[in-house]
């Protein structure tokens, strides 16, 4: 008991590191610069001067790696330099890089970077070339070789003739005239970079919480995910709750008068409510229940949105003066994840009950209703019960949209509202944390059906889960 | 096929989806400007009147045009909308689900038949193939047939890795055949891989990972949704295909093709995807509704199907902004209603034909 415990823990670590690993890759292909962000949250963004505001880029750049390499190893064609990820800031580097694939020579592009800056060095000493120190600026965002060539074209075009950038312009102009594709042999070369690159970073920081913070308010994210995550799992939990108390009644009743009435209506019941749309369901809920658009005597329930607070009060006093609001959600969590149980339920009872051992326990003299709950259903117990545990991930998914639908701050909602403001660091660790709290109930679940199943020896979610449906 | 015809619950889904079907096909000439419904589905008209209910008229000259499902937020024309989500929705159900199918039948192939024992492979071969795909991507990107272009779409990325992934393997089968044969072999043990792939996947909540992915991409598209919703639920029907397979290899007709000799491939193509094609009907069935769904759960959540393309969820968010135009919500919600209900009975009605399991 003990050792599959152990084992079913260790699973879990694979799983993670893969899981770390993903969130990492899609928050590193995320679009916009982090650094930006930080700067303006802040607030040091206006009146700063080009050299003031690159320090302060640099400071949180270096802050927050992302003057680092992505993986411990780098494979780079030949020509690049070691030190390619220090340039800053991201679109520069960015410029950097597309020239540099389509020339293959540092060294050109490196000095078209120091003429450019130094010309940009002269012009931001005095205020009256602004509009050619503008035009220079724009040239570091632009996106490659040829758009440079182009912007370059027109800023001669128009400043060119004035004599004092003359000299300026030329040495910029030779150093993009130098800008040619050098002919050499190209392989890729290994460049190892150690502990210092940002998915190292990144790891470690998933785990301390004062330096992953919010791009929107600067609050530690696990602060956010923390509040999001105890509506989520209480909501989660209540709903999964009712669903296990209902689709049992409802298997065992539908299973006992198989055949009347009440288990074809109740059948064709939940085979409709399998196909309904949780999201359709709950905004006809929304609509009907809540507002006296349609009759005042369908206005049972109060309008969405938890009730303003208005001093600090802990969650749990929130959540029972809240609980009147969270009962239409719930109500409509379980009618989304109750049907597949229950005809589950109802079907492996009835299987168990074509059994030899069923005839044996009638012929003893049993009760039709003894025979049910003493023999058929435990039988059926432990598919009902690995069902109950698979379907958690499913619950959470129902419990986005049920929170987008009734405005309650849980985790989907917040996911919903960082992905529209671009908070990558709050979007991916939710990504961490709902995975994480996921695993928890697997790993829960299995740990029960492990005490009342011990014959069934292991997993049943995870790990060896898979090699029950032999 | 008898049976199948004499189940009416069966002919009537398959009818009701044909007519839709049809209706999808159509959409282009009857719900258009000079179509029959006189709308066209982004139609804006000078006199368009926001949230206008059904059967509203609307005169300009000689000419009537009637809002047969009223308009919406804009004063869009609900029900020429609505016709035009039905080839949104069909794509969706009809392609994600085959790519489901494709990943799953070769996951399920690899981790069913071959399992954990049978496959032995030089670890030359492996290392081999890994360091000339990595070449290959290297100059690929270098020469500028890489990825990092601009303007790469969807399409072009999965030609990409089809063509290094078919390349690199017959350049590893086409050198290791001419020099290093036998050096040393290791186990690749597919079933515990896949197995442990399944576990890692069911560990995310489905529309949690939908929402990373669909966060990351800069430009949404229609083939964006069907490829991510088509990747994601891979492992269900693997698991089955699995099992399945795993029940089959005991049969023994299996065991005495072994036997005779015939080749793995021989064996996989003609012995076991013939005799699991029942089981890949049903779930199928069920796959392309709840792939429907999920695009339009997204959609709802305003994520995925872009702005300008036309689908019922997006219209179901639409019509939370005014609740009193119950128009607005009963059309898209009934058809994905409808539709999911009717795949649900075609897999439903199927397993009883075929004698298996029902799922729901």
């Amino acid at each position: 008991m003990i050792h599959f415990a152990l084992r079913r823990i260790a699973l879990i670590i694979p799983t993670l590191i893969i899981i770390l690993g993903l969130s990492f890759a899609l928050r590193d292909l995320a679009p916009g610069d982090e650094a930006i962000r930080l700067l303006e949250l802040e607030g040091t963004f206006q009146g700063m001067s080009k050299t003031e505001y690159e320090q302060s880029y640099q400071r949180i750049a270096r802050k927050f790696a992302l003057n680092r390499p992505q993986f411990y190893f780098s494979i780079l064609p030949n020509y690049f330099p070691d030190t390619l990820h220090l340039v800053l800031p991201k679109s520069k580097r960015f410029l950097l890089t597309n020239m540099l694939r389509q020339t293959r020579d540092w060294n050109a592009v490196q000095s078209f970077h120091s003429s450019l800056q130094r010309g940009i060095a002269e012009l931001e000493k005095s205020t009256d070339h602004k509009d050619v120190y503008n035009e220079l600026l724009k040239l570091e965002t632009e996106k490659s070789l040829l758009d440079v060539r182009s912007r370059f074209q027109r800023i001669q075009q128009a400043f060119g003739k004035q004599s004092e950038y003359n000299s300026l312009l030329n040495r910029i102009g030779e150093s993009i005239e130098g800008l040619n594709r050098a002919h050499q042999l190209v392989y890729p070369k290994f460049v190892w970079n150690g502990k210092d690159c940002k998915f190292h970073f990144w790891i470690a920081r998933t785990f301390r919480t004062s330096e992953n913070i919010s791009l929107v308010d600067g609050v530690p994210v696990y602060t956010k995910v923390w509040r999001a995550l105890k509506w989520t799992v209480v909501m989660s939990s209540i709903a999964l709750l009712f669903i296990a108390i209902l689709a049992l009644v409802l298997g065992v009743t539908q299973a006992y008068f198989e055949g009347s009435a009440f288990d074809r209506f109740s059948s064709t019941f939940l085979y409709l409510l399998y196909a309904i749309p949780l999201f359709w369901l709950a905004t006809m809920a929304v609509v009907f229940f809540t507002t006296p658009e349609y009759g005042t005597w369908t206005d049972i329930f109060p309008s969405i949105g938890l009730k303003p607070i208005f001093e600090k009060v802990s969650f749990w006093s929130e959540l029972v003066r809240n609980l009147e609001q969270i009962v239409l959600p719930v109500i409509c969590m379980t009618l989304g994840g109750i049907s597949y149980l229950a005809v589950q339920l109802r079907s492996d009872i009835l299987e168990n009950l074509k059994k030899p051992f069923i005839v044996a326990a009638r012929s003893k003299g049993l009760s039709e209703m003894k025979v049910l709950t003493r023999h058929a259903l435990p039988n059926a117990f432990l598919p009902y019960l690995t069902i109950l545990t698979g379907s958690i991930p499913a619950i959470f998914t129902g419990s986005v949209i049920i929170e987008v639908i009734f405005n309650i701050p849980g985790i989907g909602r917040l996911m919903l509202d960082s992905i529209t403001y671009s908070d990558w660091p709050v979007v991916f660790s939710i990504l961490v944390v709902i995975s994480i709290t996921t695993i928890i109930g697997y790993l829960i679940g299995d740990l029960l059906l492990m005490k009342l199943f011990p014959k069934s020896k292991g997993s049943f979610n995870l790990g060896q889960s898979t090699l029950s449906s032999q | 096929m008898k049976k199948m015809l004499k189940d009416w619950r069966l002919v009537l889904a398959l009818a009701y989806l044909s007519l839709l079907g049809l209706l999808g096909i159509l959409s282009d000439s009857i719900a258009s400007s000079d179509g029959w419904l006189s709308f066209g589905p982004h139609d804006v008209s000078s006199q368009a009147e926001i949230f206008s209910p059904p059967g509203t008229v609307e005169s300009s000259g000689d000419t009537k045009k009637v809002h047969v499902l009223g308009t919406d937020q804009i004063g869009r024309d609900v029900a020429s909308r609505l016709i035009h989500g039905i080839p949104v929705a069909f794509a969706v159900g009809i392609f994600s689900s085959l790519i489901t199918l494709i990943i799953a039948l070769i996951f399920g192939v690899l981790s069913g038949y071959v399992g954990d024992n049978t496959h032995r492979v030089s670890l030359m071969h492996i290392l081999l193939f890994m360091f000339l795909f990595g070449l290959l991507h290297f100059y690929a990107r270098e020469y500028s047939f890489g990825l990092d272009r601009e303007g790469v779409v969807e399409f072009q990325i999965i030609l990409y890795f089809l063509i290094m992934f078919l390349g690199t393997s017959i350049i590893t089968v086409v050198l290791s055949n001419l020099s290093f044969k036998k050096i040393q072999d290791v186990r690749v043990p597919w079933d515990s891989l896949v197995l442990r792939l399944i576990e890692i996947f069911k560990s995310i909540p489905r529309l949690f990972l939908l929402l990373a992915f669909f966060a990351v991409i800069t430009s949404p598209s229609i083939l964006w949704v069907v490829l991510i919703i088509g990747f994601i639920r891979w492992p269900g029907l693997t698991r089955i295909i699995r099992a399945e397979i795993l029940n089959l290899k005991q049969e023994p007709f299996i065991k005495s093709a072994e036997l005779m000799g015939l080749s793995k491939w021989k064996i996989i193509s003609s012995h076991i995807l013939p005799n699991i094609y029942q089981p890949i009907l049903i779930l199928t069935a069920f796959n392309m509704g709840s792939a429907i769904l999920i695009e339009s759960s997204l959609s709802f959540l305003q994520i995925g199907i872009p702005g300008d393309a036309v689908s019922w969820g997006r219209m179901l968010g639409d019509a939370r902004q005014q609740i009193s135009a119950w128009w607005l919500a009963i059309g898209p919600g009934l058809l994905i209603f409808s539709m999911i209900l009717c795949f649900n009975t075609i897999g439903n009605r199927l397993s009883l034909i075929f004698e298996k399991n029902q799922l729901i």
